[in-house]
């Protein structure tokens, strides 16, 4: 049953209202008050089966750790079609790593946010909204208070990939990033720029141009295909951002990936020729919350934060977050 | 940053340092044909990073040394090479790990330090100590890595890979 809603029992859906399958155990009706006074319509269920038909709903969120085991398997075998499916966001307040291979294979997960003993960062959750909402999903400021000012590079060849990693470092050193820290921006960087330089260019008809080269053999984009480089940091988080002008990424893809590499199997490592379909895998793995925003045949742009508040030991328990954005054009 | 290594003889066998960056433009080659002879030990103190193709290298690599030296050890593995341990399924191939590096953090000077773990030949996950003396400032430094979790491989059998 609807245990909360803005004003009155529903009578009237708006097509761009939120609903969070809860029963308040963690204050969600506190985070639903605020999303209401900032967002708009805002309805608590108490479990999945009240959800019924939401297909008016624009997010459905759901607080992972509440459901029953049933629940989660449900959320797994049937959530996208029973609800025509809007989108999801899953809340958790523990690493997921163990479900990510079962999530990641339904296909279901495009967002995670992690809920710590404060519940959700409200601004992460607020530009999570708002991007699905508004479909106003690129930029790296939208993670960041306003007056952080991201440093701008940009490359269109493999050969300048370690000047603008080591520039990328240089920056994190030179803010006092610990080691550690700066070994694990250093290798999403890596794996971003892999990504832009190699998997993402495509022909006009959309096939591959270089992604099964091997990672040795140097390649070259046009001066009009250059990638943009971004990185930031608030002295709570490092942010860092590629964007490419191709937006060849797919959803799909991405979370088959993320699914083979976390079932730990014999095919975890591709031996095809091109990448080692790992880059996704260690760059979730390396970061506190991993953004992918993809305007088909456009633009991909990918945005990694790394909690650098404190040591290595304070970034690998805060858990991860992730989400996937994907411009209204696409759907 | 590129990988580099360095082969030190001893009495019955041989220990190879590997330090640096583990990528795509390792070449693993040399350090094969030196699996066949004695006890091989791969001290990895030095890898400081390892990117996803890098992996695959790496893979590679113990995959056919496992083939010309069924008993060689990892000792003296880098956080970095833990990460991957945890994460990669048969990262260590045939291969032992003998002793890892545990990260420190001072909090108070920010001073970075390492210890060395001995890691049983089998049963339960050793201790690790969450606070050392800080080697700069006398503070306290702390485990830097998650205690419950960094040697998490050891779950598995020594010669199996993660499952769940």
């Amino acid at each position: 049953m609807v245990t909360t809603w803005s004003r009155e029992p529903a009578r009237w859906i708006p097509p761009d209202a939120i609903a969070f399958v809860s029963a308040d155990k963690r204050g969600t009706n506190g985070i639903s008050r605020l999303l209401r006074r900032a967002v708009g319509e805002v309805a608590v269920v108490d479990s999945l089966q009240d959800l019924g038909d939401v297909s008016n709903f624009a997010l459905v969120a759901v607080f992972y750790e509440e459901l029953s085991p049933e629940e989660q398997s449900e959320i797994v075998a049937d959530f996208s079609a029973r609800t025509g499916r809007p989108t999801l966001l899953l809340l958790s307040d523990r690493c997921l790593n163990f479900d990510f291979a079962t999530l990641f294979n339904s296909r279901i997960l495009t967002n995670v946010l992690m809920v710590d003993a404060n519940g959700p960062d409200i601004g992460d959750l607020l530009v999570t909204v708002q991007k699905i909402r508004h479909r106003d999903i690129f930029g790296l400021e939208k993670y960041f208070v306003w007056g952080v000012e991201p440093r701008s590079l940009s490359l269109n060849s493999s050969q300048e990939k370690p000047q603008v990693i080591a520039a990328i470092n240089d920056f994190a050193a030179g803010i006092g990033v610990p080691t550690r820290l700066r070994a694990l921006i250093r290798t999403v960087a890596d794996e971003f720029l892999s990504n832009a330089l190699y998997n993402a260019p495509v022909t006009a008809d959309g096939s591959n141009r270089y992604a099964r080269l091997p990672r040795t053999v140097p390649v070259q984009l046009e001066p009009h295909e250059r990638v943009e480089v971004r990185f930031c940091c608030d002295g709570r988080r490092f942010g860092l951002s590629t964007s490419d002008p191709f937006g060849s990424l797919q959803p799909d893809i991405l979370q088959e990936y993320l699914a083979r590499a976390f079932r730990n199997g014999e095919d975890q490592i591709a031996e095809s020729p091109g990448g080692a379909g790992l880059g996704f895998y260690q760059i979730l793995d390396s970061l506190s919350h991993f953004v992918v925003n993809i305007d088909p045949g456009r633009r991909t742009e990918v945005i990694g934060l790394v909690d650098v508040s404190g040591s290595y030991r304070t970034f690998a328990s805060g858990g991860k977050s992730f989400n996937i954005f994907v411009t209204e054009r696409a759907r | 940053m590129t990988m580099h290594w360095a082969v030190e003889n001893l009495g019955d066998g041989r220990r190879i340092f590997v330090s640096g960056a583990i990528t795509e433009e390792a070449d693993f080659q040399p350090l094969i044909a030196l699996g066949g002879e004695g006890r091989l030990s791969l001290d990895l103190a030095g890898v400081e990073e390892i990117n996803s193709c890098g992996v695959r290298e790496w893979i590679h690599f113990v995959r056919r040394l496992s083939e010309q030296a069924p008993t060689y050890d990892l000792v003296r593995c880098s956080p970095a090479i833990v990460r991957q341990l945890n994460m990669v399924s048969n990262f260590r191939g045939s291969g032992r790990v003998g002793s890892v590096m545990l990260p420190y953090y001072c909090g108070n000077c920010g001073e970075e330090q390492f210890r060395l773990l001995e890691l049983p030949p089998e049963g339960a996950s050793p201790a690790i100590a969450d606070l050392v003396p800080c080697g700069a400032c006398g503070g306290e430094a702390e485990f830097d890595d998650l205690p419950e979790s960094y040697v998490g491989f050891l779950a598995r059998s020594q010669n199996g890979s993660r499952k769940g």
